[in-house]
């Protein structure tokens, strides 16, 4: 088992990345080994519980709920989030955190390959 | 050292260049995913192992025999000592 890190920085509907960052993520978690997302920038608008798409039966956020179901683990940088007008995450789906660049870090210290999209 | 290159332009002209560069002492791969995998429409003849997303190309209308699954890029990026996504 071994692990992953996954720094996101793009939001979803307009950019494919976070569609590749939940698809890795997720063949990870079957596969056992442990995952550890970083949502920077614009990466930050995709764990939102009131997104709304029509026609579209799974949302990025329900896709983010099945990896932290999953055992992902997920941080937010605080300050991407505030800049937005998110307000420290308040409407974020559960068990995502919101932390900083010094959490990032530590992801970085702590898993053995890291991707960024 | 293995390397792999993950690409999402399939005209990024320094991530080859420095891909290239490496391959003289290194073991590189390069993975082609996004609208990197229009890539896969020119000729290539680098020294390197080259893979494509299945997924991506399926998107894009495009399909080859050889592509990788997500669990495939999952082995593939634990497989490289390090990776550099471009």
């Amino acid at each position: 088992m071994a692990k992953i890190g996954i720094l996101l920085t793009l939001g979803p509907y307009q950019f494919e990345n976070w569609e590749t960052a939940y698809h890795i993520a997720n063949a990870a978690l079957e596969m056992k080994h442990d995952v550890l997302i970083f949502y920077y920038l614009d990466g930050v608008y995709n764990p939102i519980r009131y997104q709304k798409f029509p026609d579209m039966e799974t949302l990025p956020k329900d896709c983010w709920a099945d990896i932290l179901k999953k055992g992902g683990k997920i941080i937010a940088c605080g300050i991407c989030v505030n800049a937005r007008g998110l307000e420290n995450g308040k409407d974020y789906i559960d068990q995502v955190k919101v932390g900083g660049l010094p959490d990032f870090a530590e992801i970085i210290g702590e898993v053995d390959r890291i991707i960024t999209l | 050292m293995k390397i792999l290159h993950i690409l999402r332009n399939p005209d990024d002209e320094t991530a080859l260049k420095v891909a290239l560069e490496q391959s003289e002492k290194h073991e590189v791969s390069l993975l082609f995913i996004h609208d990197g995998v229009y890539s896969l429409r020119k000729e290539m003849n680098y020294p390197l192992r080259v893979f494509f997303c299945r997924d991506d190309l399926q998107a894009r209308g495009l399909n080859i025999d050889k592509s990788l699954d997500y669990d495939q890029i999952v082995d593939l990026i634990f497989s490289h000592d390090r990776v550099i996504c471009w």
